[in-house]
């Protein structure tokens, strides 16, 4: 498929920031982060941000020459993308070592979030194009957004499980809510795009009536939602052995999700043709 | 008011016999799949009775071009007489031009890993000649226009099947296939 690296790139990236965003809010505001399990997790977001940009390169015709990208920083968004990103990467690093040993740790970590989340705004800015009519609005945005807001926490989890720490409730139940808006506004999205004429309504065609469709819904939603409200159903709230699937699940989702966003896409035509 | 070059399709002339696809591919050795000029037919029912019609279309120049502000690499530019030229040596291939012109104009070439696109034969113009598309038309149904100082009662901004003029403002006019004639035995 000759969008997986952007599949992967977009989605890997969107998890970093999304965890860097709760370590960093878990550090500040929330406490109880153990060092070891701190350093543990700075690690797993500077190392999934790196195989995340250099995934980026294989979409390239040129990918050794893929610093240039930086050149047009006044006008494009690929170019603040690449920027952001860049220096999200260079502060996670930064944040990392600052775990390990430095004074600046949660000032650090707040500096990384902040670059993060808006390396996800540019990223789905640069999607917004008059020429592709499903793009020409806030959605790529939205949904970029989201797979941020779902993944972070549950990849912070999964890494804070493997230090014999349990990520609390509040961080589930944002993942929960994350989950619902994204399959609301999917649906929402949808029905627009079916409910509009021509290159619009091909497009909510093509993604209604795609396997990925159906695959997000029931692995990267439904399961997950049920999961998370088996756990809840509960008298002790207890997670701990449902995390790795929950995780999986809903990675597996936002991958499908991504790929039928790239893939249902129909830009405008000439003749139509 | 700024020079701004653009080209003159007259589908009232064109008969669809592709020689401006070929002049073009020929002057520039394009391989097999790359088309800088494309001749497209129109909907026969477009102006009512049925007849075949066709647009023939390059790049359209647009005086707010979206690839030159999509692209990361600063690749595309825009001379001072309005042509948008491509530069393959600072294209790395990544394609978001592809999405962001309404025209589906730059394509991507599989062996040289970049994009290309018509530069409205800037050099033939530079030395005096016409495009090799205009050269090679039999029909006369290309020319090249000054579309900011262009007026013409018959002409037309756009053609059915163009897509919205509206985002980048492209710099092609045309002049309409005129009606026919229906013929009918009165009953």
């Amino acid at each position: 498929m000759e969008e997986m690296p952007l599949v992967l790139f977009t989605v890997l990236s969107q998890m970093a920031v999304g965890a860097a965003v709760t370590l960093a809010l878990l550090d500040a505001f929330g406490g109880k982060v153990e060092q070891a399990a701190g350093v543990f997790v700075a690690q797993g977001i500077a190392v999934t941000a790196g195989i995340s940009l250099l995934t980026s390169l294989a979409h390239l015709g040129h990918p050794f020459e893929a610093y240039r990208a930086l050149s047009h920083l006044a006008n494009s968004w690929l170019s603040r993308e690449v920027a952001l990103f860049g220096l999200f990467m260079a502060l996670t690093i930064v944040y990392w070592r600052q775990w390990q040993r430095g004074d600046a740790r949660e000032k650090t970590g707040l500096l990384t979030a902040a670059a993060g989340v808006l390396a996800v705004a540019a990223s789905g800015m640069v999607y917004v194009l008059p020429a592709q009519p499903a793009w020409n609005n806030i959605s790529p945005v939205l949904f970029f957004s989201l797979t941020a807001i779902v993944l972070g926490p549950l990849f912070v989890a999964v890494l804070l499980q493997r230090k014999q720490q349990v990520l609390g409730k509040t961080s589930f139940s944002i993942v929960a809510r994350g989950l619902l808006c994204g399959a609301a506004s999917f649906w929402l999205y949808a029905s627009l795009l079916l409910g509009q004429g021509e290159a619009a309504a091909v497009i909510g065609g093509n993604i209604v009536h795609s396997g990925a469709f159906w695959g997000r819904l029931l692995l990267g939603w439904a399961a997950p939602l049920g999961i998370m409200a088996y756990a809840a159903s509960k008298p002790e709230w207890d997670i701990r052995s449902k995390i790795m699937p929950l995780f999986v699940l809903t990675i597996i989702g936002e991958l499908l999700g991504r790929a039928l966003f790239y893939g249902a896409a129909v830009a405008l035509t000439v003749a139509g043709l | 008011m700024a020079k701004q070059l653009g080209f003159l399709v007259d589908s009232e002339r064109c008969v669809g016999c592709h020689a401006c696809e070929m002049a073009c591919k020929n002057e520039y050795q394009l391989e097999p799949k790359i088309r800088w000029r494309k001749v497209y037919p129109l909907k026969e029912d477009s102006f009512g009775l049925p007849e075949r019609n066709f647009m023939s279309l390059a790049c359209n120049h647009c005086e707010d071009p979206a690839c030159l502000k999509a692209c990361p690499v600063i690749a595309y530019t825009k001379r001072d007489d309005g042509i948008v030229m491509h530069d393959q040596g600072r294209c790395i291939g990544c394609r978001l031009c592809m999405l962001a012109c309404p025209y589906s104009v730059p394509q991507y070439s599989e062996t040289r890993k970049k994009v290309q696109k018509c530069h409205m034969c800037a050099e033939r113009q530079d030395n005096g000649q016409k495009p090799a598309c205009v050269s090679g038309c039999p029909m006369e149904a290309l020319s090249v226009i000054d579309a900011a100082e262009f007026s013409m009662a018959m002409s037309s901004k756009t053609l059915p099947g163009f897509p919205d003029t509206a985002a980048t403002k492209p710099t092609t006019r045309f002049i309409k296939p005129s009606v026919g004639v229906q013929v009918r035995r009165d009953r």
